[in-house]
């Protein structure tokens, strides 16, 4: 007789397995000893015999249960993995039968998990990740030194001198490294040919401080890197030896003519490696080498007094940070005392991982506001879904009572339900990658343009990320709706048909949406307060215009020229821009605003001091520079080409903070001014011009003393030879610097890279408006993106309750109800549901103004008219987005609806 | 009680007559156990238990498959059968198995 054909694979738990094996023994010794007994043996006799012909019983026993053990595991294996494969197949059909649903789930999702892998891959690459190729990155401090009470990183460049004297002095220090405060654009080639890249000036302390090793020849030595003059050798950057020469594995010893200045190439950088810098760095040079052949005197190897390089130190092994801190300055105050960077003033040692960053701009506050962001529109994002999910399980619902109806375990069903999220959050996390490619380039162009990033804005970390979140938001959002519709009340769904909803989950249903629109209102105010601020940034008068004006300048110094010979070179090079067709004004200056600035000795005729005020500081600068930087003259006038020869009387022109303090009520004009002594001649002041920046964005206005160069220039001789043309656009600034270089760098052949840029483009301006920047780039567009999935969302929710009512509205109408009350009864809901998230959001906003508040300005973190705004613009969207459903409501016609039951 | 090494030697040789006898359809444990006494007339001295174990072993590689029928005698008794994979190894193992016992019974008579 066959057996039956089997149905199912029952699942068998171990101790049955036991059993079964025991029931398939015993039957055998039965059947034996029937056998035996029926061939005439006694019942004793049989048994004894069965058990003979078999062996050992028991421990045949646990050899079978053992095999069949193991099997039973791998059938359960493979059981889990075919039933996983059947849910996302199921799962793929369900989507692919609502392309439309799927189609806004897989969006949001892309869009929500896109931004934050977009945020993620900016906040890893300046915060997160670990230098490379850096061995023991978290030993290793930039020094800097702090005022009593200072925050962040105060004073933190130094110069050879101090190098040296902790070089030589610190016991608790593995090493000492001195490096460039940023890379420094250096000058390669010359003529029109010449270009700029991106150097370090470096002590060979550096590299074996840091513990990388070169990837072709070697990195310098001690004696490449020692006084007086070094040896002019150089290291290349990875990616530098592939731009410039190909990769050409010939490229050791050729030479790089960098400043004017012949370097031997000896070694090559392993790929990625950056050092202590964030961005890209082309060419290391060593110090000693690369000072003494752009210094005309020696004095940098002596003068303890500048401040132009970091300095880092490498803790010994086992040794606080806090005790080399304590080591540098005792050592400081040893030898230093007196020093301005030094006197009231403690040591703070910033880990080289903070210290990449803290030329960006950016900071802590930032970067947690940036991160607090894109959570939000990542819940929002699972709100949303979870949603979507709901709702699409509660049009199943009929489905799934039949499902359990039929027997199907609650597990089995969450998890068909989680399958589709799960693979709803995978295509959308695919998208999510396209869309953290797409935007992490327009983030890094639009907010990061001047940072050189090394990597490209999607790598396996952001990957991993993008995987994890969307995998997270998967379940989150797919478990909520799963396990609540898999509980239904089975009669009740079996019977009805699209109609009663069923209020506990309307409730979460509305509950979700509540959060969503708390969650876009907080956004939305933060866009209003960030973008706020840029605006009375914007707006602020500093004296000089940033899109309008540009600058260029040269380092003739490297080319051996003496300051006489540059002057003429930089009146040439005025003469041909001036002639250039869209330049309305330009001028010589010794500096500029955001460049280096030069303190003044200022005595004043009648008074022994000056009244307090930051400054004097003083600028050497050619006619019409104030008009070439937009800045405007209050009273008297500018300086004439009479003012600007060596034989002319001394004039002076001070800002306008200047002469209101020294001569109060009075007018500035025809008083006499001393500089240099005061004993000096008397300068005569022919011009007041109004409050220029030095330095910062947001700074107090300043003493300021303008000298005419032209009369200044030949009594200076070689000190002061910094010299920067400056030229006001009449229209588009940014196509302008082309020309202007083309001019600046063929006045004579053989000149070094001409530097031109907009003042806005330098890397002080662009990193002081950073945090404006980005807080209205991102909260906006952030915002924006959480009002279109809450406004989706509520669409969504609100069309669904129109086709719930139609039964009740038909009923309404019936009763003698106006039709446009239907309309405002779907309204209603949709205003009721954002009212109560404008509120919670509303109390949100409020209580995180005060995190935001000192990255405002101008603009109070409660600012009404933002806060306003942010609550009409969602309620607004509430009423756009019911609308349509609105409508339907208004068209329900009486009878098919109380006939549709 | 065989040798080690007569137990390798069966170890093959009774996976083989276990899929041989079940090419007649499914059987159960005593069934098999009972053919093979028959056939090879106790020229085999084969353990029961080790029968068993090599009935599960080659359940758990997938040459055999069981269930529960009910036997001649009503009552409830566990039935194996070849599958797919099993008698395909089954005309595998036998033309290499008889080539093997060619040779071997071609030396024996060589001496």
């Amino acid at each position: 007789m066959r057996p039956f054909r089997r149905l199912f694979r029952l699942q068998q738990h171990p101790r049955d397995l036991g059993r079964a094996v025991d029931d398939e023994l015993r039957f055998h010794l039965d059947m034996t000893i029937r056998e035996l007994v029926a061939a005439g043996a006694t019942e004793e006799a049989a048994r004894a015999e069965a058990l003979r012909r078999f062996g050992d019983v028991r421990a045949a026993r646990d050899r079978l249960t053992r095999i069949d053990r193991a099997y039973a595991r791998r059938l359960r294996a493979a059981d889990t993995l075919e039933s996983a494969w059947q849910d996302a197949r199921y799962a793929a059909r369900g989507l692919r039968l609502h392309p439309g649903f799927a189609a806004v789930a897989v969006l949001t999702l892309a869009l929500g998990i896109g931004v934050n892998a977009t945020i993620f891959g900016i906040i890893d690459q300046l915060f997160f990740r670990p230098p490379a190729h850096v061995r023991d990155p978290e030993r290793i401090a930039m020094l800097s030194m702090l005022q009593r009470g200072e925050t962040g990183v105060g004073q933190q460049t130094f110069n050879y001198p101090v190098y040296r004297t902790l070089a030589t002095d610190l016991r608790s220090a593995e090493s000492v490294a001195i490096a460039s405060f940023r890379a420094e654009p250096l000058s390669l080639g010359s003529g029109l040919q010449a270009r700029n890249v991106r150097g370090m000036l470096v002590s060979a302390s550096y590299f074996t401080m840091l513990g990388a090793g070169a990837e072709r020849g070697r990195f310098f030595s001690a004696e490449e890197d020692a006084e007086p003059a070094g040896v002019p050798v150089a290291v290349i950057s990875d990616g530098f030896w592939r731009r410039q020469f190909g990769r050409d594995p010939q490229v050791l010893g050729k030479a790089l003519d960098i400043g004017m200045q012949r370097y031997t190439i000896i070694g090559i950088a392993p790929p990625e490696f950056t050092g202590t810098e964030l961005g890209r760095v082309d060419v290391w040079l060593p110090f000693t080498a690369a000072m003494a052949r752009r210094s005309a005197s020696p004095s940098w190897r002596s003068n303890p007094l500048p401040s132009y390089a970091h300095i880092f130190v490498k803790v010994r092994p086992g040794i606080p940070l806090s005790q080399l801190a304590s080591d540098v300055g005792r050592a400081m105050q040893e030898h230093y005392a007196e020093l301005w960077f030094v006197s009231g003033r403690h040591v703070h040692l910033t880990p080289l991982r903070t210290a990449r960053s803290v030329n960006l701009g950016t900071n802590t506050t930032i970067t947690v506001l940036l991160g607090a962001m894109a959570t939000l529109v990542l819940l929002i994002t699972c709100a949303n879904c979870a949603n979507l999910l709901l709702a699409r399980a509660l049009r199943r619902r009929r489905e799934i009572a039949v499902r359990l109806a039929l027997g199907v375990s609650r597990a089995r069903l969450v998890r068909l339900l989680v399958a589709e999220s799960v693979l709803l959050a995978l295509l959308g996390g695919s998208g999510a990658l396209l869309v953290a490619y797409w935007s992490g380039t327009v983030v890094r162009l639009l907010l990061f343009g001047d940072v050189p990033w090394v990597r490209g804005s999607v790598d396996t970390r952001v990957l991993i990320f993008t995987a994890a979140a969307a995998l997270a938001v998967g379940v989150a959002a797919g478990l909520v709706p799963a396990l609540q519709t898999s509980r239904p009340r089975l009669t009740d769904d079996l019977k009805s048909g699209a109609r009663e909803g069923g209020a506990p989950r309307a409730a979460t249903r509305s509950a979700l949406l509540v959060v969503q629109a708390a969650l876009a209102l907080v956004l939305l105010a933060g866009a209003g307060l960030f973008v706020r601020s840029l605006h009375n940034v914007d707006a602020l008068r500093m004296g000089v215009q940033p899109e309008r004006v540009l600058y260029g300048t040269m380092d003739l110094r490297v080319t051996g020229r003496s300051a006489r010979e540059g002057d003429a070179i930089f009146r040439d090079a005025l003469a041909r821009v001036r002639a250039l067709p869209g330049i309305a004004h330009a001028a010589v200056a010794l500096t500029i605003p955001f460049g280096p600035s030069y303190g003044a000795d200022v005595h004043v005729e009648g008074r022994d001091s000056l009244p307090p005020g930051e400054g004097p500081f003083l600028n050497l600068v050619g006619p019409d520079y104030f008009a070439a930087i937009g800045a405007r003259l209050v009273a008297g006038r500018d300086f004439t080409d009479a003012d600007d020869r060596p034989e002319s009387p001394p004039v002076v022109i001070v800002s306008r903070t200047m002469a209101r303090r020294v001569w109060p009520g009075q007018s500035a004009l025809g008083r006499c001014l001393r500089l240099g002594g005061a004993a000096a001649p008397c300068a005569q002041v022919v011009g007041v011009a109004e409050d220029v920046r030095r330095q910062e964005i947001l700074e107090d206005p300043l003493y300021f003393v303008y000298v005419p160069l032209g009369r200044a220039a030949p009594e200076l001789g070689e000190r002061l030879r910094d010299r920067y043309i400056v030229a006001y656009a009449a229209a588009d600034a940014a196509r302008m610097i082309e020309p202007v270089r083309r001019a600046m760098q063929t006045v004579v052949p053989g000149l070094p890279y001409a530097t031109v840029q907009r003042i806005a483009e330098m890397p002080d301006v662009l990193t002081q408006l950073r945090r404006w920047r980005l807080g209205a780039n991102l909260f906006s567009a952030f915002g924006l993106l959480a009002l279109l999935l809450a406004s989706v969302g509520l669409f969504g929710l609100i069309s669904y309750s129109v086709t719930q009512r139609v039964h009740e509205m038909g009923v309404r109408l019936t009763l003698g109800a106006p039709r446009w009350s239907l309309g405002t009864l779907v309204v209603g809901q949709a205003l009721a549901v954002s009212v109560l998230g404008v509120a919670i959001g509303l109390a949100a906003a409020l209580a995180g103004g005060r995190i935001v508040a000192s990255q405002l300005y101008g603009v109070s973190p409660h600012d009404p008219l933002v806060l306003a705004g942010a609550c009409l613009t969602l309620l607004i969207m509430a009423v756009v987005a019911s609308v349509l459903p609105a409508v339907r409501a208004i068209r329900v016609d009486p009878l098919v609806a109380l006939r549709a039951e | 009680m065989p040798s080690p090494a007569d137990l390798e030697l069966l170890q093959g040789t009774l996976d083989m007559l276990i899929l041989k006898t079940l090419t007649w359809g499914p059987r159960h444990g005593y069934a098999v156990a009972h053919w093979i006494r028959e056939t090879t007339g106790d020229a085999l001295q084969i353990e029961e238990g080790a029968l068993y174990t090599a009935l599960h072993r080659l359940e758990k590689r997938g040459l055999l498959q069981s269930e529960w029928g009910v036997s001649e005698n009503n009552r409830k008794a566990k039935y194996y059968q070849l599958t797919r994979k099993g008698r395909a190894q089954l005309r595998d193992r036998s033309e290499s198995w008889t080539r093997y016992a060619q040779a071997v019974f071609t030396i024996l008579r060589a001496t």
